[in-house]
């Protein structure tokens, strides 16, 4: 018998009964709907965690520790190096043999400073990174909301501040744009003090106006432009500025609360990490290579990548699993509705063996059968847990809108892999449990069947 | 050589210590493009000889040859490539499959051959119009009368253009007028080169339509009568059941 007839004469019998065929297949897509819904759900957080992680500016960028910066950061036991195995120093002649790999665009000692930041009357935390006008590729241009980057001309003390932080103390990207801001050390932040003016605000009380010390020393920079910080780092609030004026300012007003110099056992003239900017994507696992033949020990964002990643396969091992539970329930659902088909038919098997059918025949008939009610279901649960993650996504962006005035994520995301995997699987299922029943009607003595009223 | 040979041919059933004897070593033989009756009273084992023959069954001992070739030890896939082959079934209660219609029902057997859609809906079709159903092609069995449902087993039986047609009390359910028009079809499929074995309780019926008659009492052949025209005598059995086996092939048991 051919196939194709194999899989018309199987429709054409579970057309006959379509309810039950329908809560088979709803069996089926219960199982199904809940394995998609999961797994969709793990899909999605992983993209949500990451999604920041693969922006180009990260992507080109490798951080280079000495090796006994990393046995710090790391733990000495889980990062493999020995105590005394410190590695080459990460100095400015390491930096040098950085900049002469090919590929680099620029590599320069990491900088960063903490700062307190008054705009417009306004008063912030300020954290500004420092980086060096090569590094300044197209996709910082691109990220630009208003003005510009400095270059090689306008240089020295600017910033670019961060969308978020703009709208966050309820400034106009457009308008703060040639502003100045007045930066000082951290802590700052809690020697100014508010006071009531003569002027009544809209409410009626007295509007309140920040005092800042006399005697805080501070230095003034030039907001050249915005960013728009989602598409760096969602959410963040790191302003950029050239990586001269954030190292001396860095030096100028040290991090940390405590004032004092910063506990640091790195040796003198040494840097505790130096960021390698490449200028292609491609490249950089080759110049990544290259670095650590040198001595030194790398971070990319492939190995965070991959970490994460490694953390969601067992995520969706664990979602699968108890997803899969709907699905061993389908499976007696299957096994029940094709063992009472079985029964139900024996007469017309009998008669299917009367006109030559064989054994296998028979055994296709119901194997197909079963696949069908599978597939059925398989679509149905993926149209179903599709549905599900839509309407949760729907929730979840009406909430982040409404409640907390942001954009939201795609919780659940269906990949074509689950798509395709979850039909396959159920299909797959519904054969394993068609396998007895339709063992059984194969087995059927052609004689006894024809005797069945 | 003959299409059919039976030597020594068993079939028992067990029911604990107990044992029925359906068959009870039955020999015959069956020469191509006769029309042979089988009667005997009913649990004398006629079915279960119809069924061993088309091998639906096997015997518990003894064999069945066709053509020369051992049947009743071939694997189940030889048999049911000879039941799609060489046997047609007709059966008392039809058997035909209710959730198909007339044209499904008949094209079925091309359908386990492999046939294509095309063409076997276009040889059931020409069966059904040479049974005289042309119009009853979209009707399922519920919806015909019981003549016409046994010509769509008719038709459904020589789809495959069989050289071996059984039937198994074919008008049994069928009044006196339409049991003619279903002998007289046979009659014409005999006439066409196609061996007919018939069973029936009627023995007036099968004294009209076959040539031959085997008469089986308690699972044993009880007589077999050559009816080879009007004026021709009845031919008495040999006495022994053992028929002249011809040159028997190596290894073969006995004759009980
Ligand atoms: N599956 C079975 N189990 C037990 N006994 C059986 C079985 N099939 C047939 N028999 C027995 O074998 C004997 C012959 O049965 P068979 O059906 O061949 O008779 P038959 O001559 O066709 O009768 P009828 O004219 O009533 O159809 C009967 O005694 C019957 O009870
Ligand atoms: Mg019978």
């Amino acid at each position: 018998m051919k196939l194709g007839d194999v899989m018309g004469y199987a429709r054409a019998n579970l057309k006959r009964h379509k309810l039950r065929t329908f809560l088979t297949m709803g069996g089926v897509a219960v199982g199904i709907g809940a394995l998609v819904t999961l797994l969709s759900l793990a899909i999605g957080l992983q993209d949500v965690a990451t999604q920041n992680l693969k922006s180009e500016e990260l992507v080109t960028r490798i951080n280079v520790l000495s090796r006994s910066q990393r046995a710090k950061f790391m733990g000495r036991r889980s990062s493999g190096v020995a105590p005394e195995d410190t590695g080459p120093p990460l100095n400015d002649e390491a930096i040098a043999s950085f900049n002469q790999i090919d590929g680099v665009l620029v590599a320069y000692p990491a900088a960063m400073a903490n700062l307190t930041a008054e705009v417009a009357e306004r008063v912030t935390n300020l954290q500004l990174e420092g980086i060096p006008t090569k590094a300044l590729t197209e996709s910082y241009q691109d990220a630009l909301v208003s003005g510009s980057y400095w270059d090689a001309e306008v240089t020295g003390n600017v910033c670019v501040l961060p969308s978020g932080l703009v709208e966050d103390i309820g400034l106009d990207p457009e308008w703060v744009v040639g502003k100045e801001v007045l930066v000082s050390e951290l802590r700052a932040f809690f020697k100014y003090k508010s006071e009531e003016t003569e002027e009544l605000g809209p409410d009626g009380k007295p509007e309140r106006r920040l005092v800042r010390p006399t005697d805080l020393e501070t230095e003034t920079l030039h907001v050249l432009g915005v960013y728009d910080s989602d598409r760096f780092n969602r959410g963040g609030a790191v302003a950029h500025a050239p990586h001269e004026t954030v190292t001396k300012l860095s030096k100028r007003f040290p991090f940390g609360f405590g004032g004092g110099p910063k506990e640091d056992d790195a040796e003198e003239g040494t840097y505790p990490v130096v960021v390698v900017k490449v200028g292609d994507v491609t490249k950089i696992e080759a110049i990544n290579g290259e670095i650590k033949k040198l001595g030194f020990a790398t971070i990319t964002i492939n190995d965070i990548l991959q970490v994460i990643g490694i953390f969601f396969v067992v995520v969706k091992l664990i979602l699968g699993f108890f997803g899969s539970i709907g699905l061993v329930v389908a499976i007696f659902g299957i096994a029940n509705t094709m063992v009472m088909a079985v029964i139900e038919r024996t007469r017309e098997i009998g008669v299917l063996k009367a006109l030559g059918a064989r054994n296998r025949d028979v055994r296709r008939l119901f194997l197909a059968e079963a696949c069908t009610i599978g597939f059925g279901g398989g679509l149905m649960g993926v149209g179903g847990g599709w549905l599900i993650g839509a309407v949760l996504n729907a929730a979840a962006a009406f909430f982040f809108k409404e409640q907390l005035g942001g954009e939201s994520y795609a919780f659940f995301q269906l990949s074509s892999w689950l798509i395709l995997g979850a039909i396959g699987i159920a299909t797959f299922v519904a054969a394993v449990a068609g396998i007895y029943p339709a063992a059984r009607a194969a087995r059927l003595d052609p004689v006894e069947s024809l005797r069945v009223e | 050589m003959a299409l059919l040979e039976l030597v020594d041919v068993r079939r028992s059933y067990r029911f604990g210590d107990a044992e029925v004897r359906a068959l009870d070593g039955v020999s015959f033989e069956i020469e191509s493009g006769s029309f042979v009756g089988v009667i005997g009273r009913s649990g004398s084992g006629k079915s279960t000889l119809l069924n061993i023959l088309g091998g639906l069954d096997r015997p518990t001992s003894g064999h069945v040859k066709v053509e020369g070739a051992v049947l009743s030890t071939s694997s189940s896939d030889k048999l049911a490539a000879y039941r799609r082959e060489v046997v047609g079934f007709v059966f008392q209660s039809f058997n035909l499959i209710p959730h198909l219609t007339s044209l499904e029902n008949v094209a079925l057997p091309l359908a386990l051959q492999g046939v294509s859609k095309a063409e076997r809906s276009e040889r059931a079709t020409k069966l059904l119009e040479k049974v005289g159903l042309a119009k009853r092609m979209g009707h399922k069995p519920t919806e015909l009368s019981g003549g016409e449902r046994q010509r769509v087993a008719i038709a459904r039986a020589l789809v495959n253009e069989p050289h071996l047609l059984l039937c198994d009390e074919p008008t049994g359910n069928l009044d006196s007028k339409t049991a003619d028009e279903i002998m007289g079809m046979l009659t014409a499929l005999n006439r066409e080169g196609r061996t007919v074995i018939l069973v029936t309780h009627d023995r007036e019926q099968a004294n009209r339509y076959s040539k031959r008659l085997l008469i089986l009492a308690d699972g044993k052949l009880e007589e077999d009568l050559r009816l080879d025209g009007p004026d021709a005598p009845a031919v008495a059995p040999p006495p022994s059941p053992t028929v002249n086996p011809g040159p028997a092939p190596a290894g073969e048991e006995p004759g009980a």
